[in-house]
């Protein structure tokens, strides 16, 4: 397939392409259809926006393709620095949406510097990665840990919970990518779900066991959190002093387990103190929906009904009823999936669930032939994040993924999120054309 | 390709991240499968059980209230801006805001205000009847009423936006009174009710009472609560500052602290009932031990310091009786002294002080109690005197229990069943002895010492009701002012303990006032709270009064003599006669008689005036 005299053009992948145009046609078709109102009006204008975007994203990812993601792997290090700054500026003179203040720009147009953030992340931890292949794991698995814990807490402080959450997903797919050794990558898995266990403990006790355990309370109630913690801490010191003394197994794993358990509980009590219990609410109330069915709930129990709605062959465009009748707060935002599966039916959503599938493997196949290590680690960073947001966006529509705010790519309304993830393409292709050079 | 250590991890983690994708593809295939409605599918909300009192009182209930929203996809783009004033008029908003949100908000469905009373929904469902309010829903959602208001505030509690519990038996209970969960499209659900056992009359006329104890001393809070003496329930409970739970939010929330169960204080020489009780069961002292006053208790250590504290008056020669009576400190000291530190400790435990009583009210304090190594040579004399210990009002009464049933110390209750929507009874209160405190005699010894306490020398004459026998002991104790951490001089709790009738105990009553102004002895001012809450307990419940109308009999009654009948020369009339008195006529020779049936006699033959000639046959017939 190589034609010498544009070898370049000939080498992108096409299939990755088609998938990326196709999601965001569809996306603007849906955008159009949650515009529209039961009696035929159309109420909002935003699928023109979207098509404006649409035509920006399309040029920067053909740009990106040709620029040599070498040239952009020297600039990362600047974009990073340059993108914490705006980060800052967001955070201290940004505008206020829904409650958090992580938007900058003027008059109608503005764009959320967090999202776009993601990628520059992914390109100076592909840098880093490349860099330091040959020094200990544990060191570059703190650094890459702190390159993403700074724009990720700026993220969280506006306070933007869902797309602070993306950097780890992000992190842990590099660090995969990276070759890091399988038990670190463990450890970062367990403590995170630790972590992600004790936070949510005292809202799950409260509402979905709903009724107060016996023992539970010592892992959130102050004082005896912070003893619990101290005994775990304690028996961590002894295990590990016992495993350098001995070299005995058992008292290995005792102290792998003990320390995951021990920074699981550490991190769940300083999210106790960050989170809002409202941010923890809507990670739970997935759950149980009928435990909040006219707050967080809401969405949920309307969105799996515009599933059932749609059936196996949906209900035809522009004639969901669950979807016209606005049934959906933020519909053609977070709960975009939902209007496709009520008018296109489970064929349609078969049909997103695809193309998502077409540009992933896409993804996997890049990465097997890239030419270098930064490339094989940008494409893992540049999946993780579509994957994640793929499957925690369709699993919430579906009522088995926590409500995070995380849009769906391609197809949610909005400029920055649908220009990341475009760049993000583009560069996927950009590195894909130059496998050969 | 190489099967290498590279190429596995790989796989896997190209298998976990397939794994993740099938289970979400596998959700939706179930959910799209399943036959789906349409429209807001909101489950409904269900209906919270009801408090009520020990008969049928309703002081809880559930009743509709009504959420306005906008739902602005319906809303006229031409008539709103002209209709929205009305509406804003309707709930007391300025119309801009509303404006504001229509135009500008993010969200298609907001709430312009939450909870209105009826009539107002009424007033825009008619509204919206007529074509107006295109967009406007009204939602009806679950409200809490309390019909008896201020009522019993403290026990009954209040509930929070989403119709929670919050304080009170609406908390402690919420989970009984809280409707099931319920799923879209399933019925409505009820919540479970609870019975209390306050009785409303005597809690109202008992909150009277409080209330003008402290208009008349000025006290911070009075509390004052009755229990039945012989299975523990609770007849009334009141904490003044109260509050209607109807607008808590309306009252400060000092309003909201209930001093019954939640604050813990030095009793003060009331507690002196209890140490007497303590010391006399553990055979420290007798009936008749006597001590000398002095004005003081005066005890010099081994070290050669000398501890004292001063008495109010020099009793003289006091013994067990006499301290209660007279309330002297001096004379409990030292029959504290004569007491073993554990021995006495233990015994205030088993009389439930440093534990929570278990009425089931939230936040109860369990007060406090120092172990005997944590004692000063001071702490015995003191304690014994009702300081240096902290007790709740509800141990207080707990304990009083002991006291009046004969040594047996009973867990107080405030509810007495819990209903289930069906009408059958999910759980009734049975009535639990935790243990014997002390023997039958020494309850006894105790109430009879108590019982002088209301006699005309006695601290606690205030509190004596006319013809009926009370034992009474009243206290004042010291508070401890928060901000010096020492005993203040301005500041007191002025409190009384009262059991009756004496000679069979039914009734226990406390009342403390905390912090009067002026006046502040226990004996002066809480005693007389304690009279009149006790004659409205005696016009409440029966309990026989020494000047009450009583009818009295002989025991013996006149009836007049019946003799057999006898039959002469003609019949008698014997109709009515009893079986009993016609056995005679069996035993005659000459007449032949015939008795057919049991009972009286209702048919004869011969008739009556006939002539009796031997030989004849007399029927007699009997029903």
């Amino acid at each position: 397939m190589r034609n010498p005299r544009n070898p370049l053009f000939w080498n992108i992948d096409f299939a990755a392409f088609g998938a990326a145009i196709l999601l965001a046609v569809i996306g603007i078709l849906s955008i159009f259809s949650s515009g529209v109102t039961a009696d035929g009006n159309i109420i909002s204008n935003d699928y023109m926006k979207q098509v404006m975007w649409a035509a920006v994203g399309l040029a920067l990812m053909i740009t990106l393709v040709f620029i040599d993601y070498r040239q952009i792997k020297d600039y990362s290090l600047g974009l990073y620095i340059l993108f914490i700054v705006i980060l800052i500026y967001t955070r201290l003179f940004g505008r206020v949406v829904n409650g958090a203040r992580a938007w900058i720009g003027v008059g109608e147009l503005g764009i959320q510097p967090s999202e776009f953030t993601k990628v520059i992340v992914i390109l100076f931890l592909a840098r880093y990665l490349d860099n330091s292949e040959h020094e200990p794991a544990l060191r570059r698995i703190i650094i890459a840990f702190s390159i993403v814990a700074l724009p990720m807490v700026l993220v969280l402080s506006q306070p933007d919970f869902g797309t602070a959450l993306v950097f780890l997903p992000i992190l842990f797919f590099m660090l995969v990518v990276a070759g890091i050794e399988t038990r670190y990558l463990l450890f970062l898995a367990v403590a995170g779900s630790f972590t992600m266990g004790f936070t949510i403990l005292p809202l799950w006790e409260k509402y979905i066991l709903a009724k107060p355990s016996s023992f539970l309370f010592v892992f959130y109630r102050e004082p005896y959190d912070l003893l619990v913690l101290l005994v775990i801490a304690v028996i961590a010191a002894i295990a590990s002093w016992g495993f350098i003394s001995f070299k005995k197994r058992y008292y290995y794993w005792i102290s792998w387990i003990s320390i995951a358990l021990s920074v699981g509980m550490g991190f769940s009590l300083l999210a106790h103190k960050v989170l809002k219990e409202y941010q923890v609410m809507r990670l739970i109330v997935f759950l149980d929906p009928s435990i909040d069915p006219r707050g967080s709930g809401w969405n949920i129990l309307q969105s799996i009904t515009a599933i059932g709605s749609g059936g196996f062959s949906g209900r035809g465009f522009l004639l969901g009823p669950q979807s016209h009748n606005k049934y959906i707060p933020q519909q053609s935002t977070d709960f975009i999936f939902s209007i496709v599966a009520e008018e296109w039916g489970f064929l349609g959503g078969v049909l997103v669930f695809g193309l998502f599938w077409l540009l992933l493997s896409r993804c996997v196949a890049i990465m097997r032939t890239a030419r270098d290590s930064f490339s094989r680690y940008a494409t893992g960073g540049i999946m993780g994040m579509i994957f994640f947001h793929f499957m925690i966006n369709a699993g919430m529509a579906m009522g088995i993924m926590p409500i995070t705010g995380i849009p769906l790519f391609f197809l949610s309304y909005g400029g920055s999120s649908l220009l990341t993830v475009m760049m993000a393409v583009g560069i996927l292709l950009g590195i894909s054309a130059r496998r050969y050079q | 390709m190489k099967w290498d250590n590279r190429t596995i991890r790989f796989a896997l983690a190209i298998a976990a991240i397939s794994s993740f994708a099938i289970v979400i593809l596998f959700r939706y295939g179930i959910l799209a499968s399943q036959v789906g409605g349409t429209g807001p599918q909101i489950p409904e909300t269900g209906e919270r059980g009801t408090i009520s009192d020990r008969n049928g009182r309703v002081l809880a209930m559930d009743s509709p209230l009504y959420n306005i929203a906008i739902w602005r996809p319906e809303t006229d783009q031409e008539a709103f801006p002209v209709e929205v004033r009305r509406l804003a008029e309707l709930l007391g908003m300025e119309s801009e805001d509303i404006l504001a949100r229509w135009k500008n908000g993010s969200s298609n469905f907001f709430y312009l205000k939450k909870r209105v009373v009826p009539q107002l929904a009424r007033a825009i469902q008619g509204a919206k009847a007529d074509g107006a309010f295109s967009g406007v829903v009204v939602e009806k959602v679950a409200g809490r009423f309390y019909p008896e208001k201020r009522l019993g505030s403290h026990l009954v509690g209040f509930v929070g936006d989403a119709n929670r519990g919050l304080a009170g038996i609406e908390l402690k209970y919420d989970g009984d009174l809280r409707p099931p969960r319920s799923r879209p499209g399933d019925k409505a659900t009820l919540g479970n009710s609870i019975i209390l056992t306050i009785d409303a009359n005597l809690q109202f006329a008992l909150e009277e009472v409080a209330r003008k104890a402290q208009v008349s001393t000025k006290a911070q809070a009075v509390i004052l609560l009755a229990g039945d003496a012989r299975n523990g329930e609770i007849l009334a409970y009141v904490a003044i500052p109260d509050f209607d739970p109807n607008e808590y939010f309306s009252f400060p929330d000092t309003a909201w602290y209930d001093w019954a169960a939640v604050s813990h204080y030095e009793p003060g020489s009331v507690f002196k009932v209890f140490s007497m009780a303590s010391a006399l069961d553990l055979g420290a002292i007798d009936r008749n031990t006597s001590f000398t006053c002095g004005g003081a208790y005066r005890r010099t250590t081994p070290g050669g310091e000398t501890i004292t504290i001063k008495c109010l008056s020099d009793h003289g020669v006091v013994n067990m009786t006499g301290i209660l009576e007279y309330s002297c400190n001096s004379g409990a000291g030292q029959a504290a002294d004569r007491a073993a530190s554990v021995d006495f400790y233990n015994k205030l435990i088993d009389f439930g002080f440093g534990e929570r009583s278990g009425v089931t009210l939230p936040s109860e304090s369990p007060g406090s109690l120092r172990s005997p190594e944590g004692w000063s040579l001071r702490s015995k004399p003191t304690i014994a005197m009702g300081q240096e210990i902290f007790v709740t009002a509800t141990q207080m009464l707990a304990a009083a229990t002991a006291i009046a049933d004969g040594g047996l110390l009973l867990k107080p209750t405030v509810v007495r069943s819990v209903i289930k929507p069906d009408g059958a009874t999910a759980w009734e209160f049975q009535p639990t002895v935790v243990r014997r405190t002390i023997s039958k005699e020494t309850s006894k010894t105790i109430l009879a010492a108590m019982e002088a306490g209301s006699g005309i020398k006695g601290t606690g004459y205030r509190a004596k009701v006319d013809d009926i026998r009370m034992a009474v002991k009243t206290g004042t104790a010291q508070m401890i002012d928060q901000t010096s951490r020492r005993y203040s001089d301005t500041d007191f709790i002025a409190s009384t303990l009262a059991i009756f009738p004496v000679e069979d105990p039914r009734i226990v009553l406390y009342g403390a006032i905390v912090k009067p102004e002026g006046e502040t002895f226990g004996g002066r001012i809480a005693a007389p709270m304690i009279r009149e809450a006790a004659e409205a307990i005696l016009e409440q419940e029966d309990i026989l009064r020494g000047n009450s109308q009583v009818i009295t009999h002989s025991g013996t009654i006149n009836l007049p003599r019946l003799s057999s009948v006898a039959i002469g020369s003609t019949m008698p009339d014997l109709i009515g006669t009893p079986k009993k008195l016609l056995l005679g006529l069996l035993l005659r020779d000459d007449l032949r008689v015939r008795i057919e049936g049991d009972g009286y006699v209702v048919r004869q033959t011969p008739e009556p005036g006939s002539p009796v000639e031997s030989g004849m046959e007399i029927m007699l017939e009997l029903k």
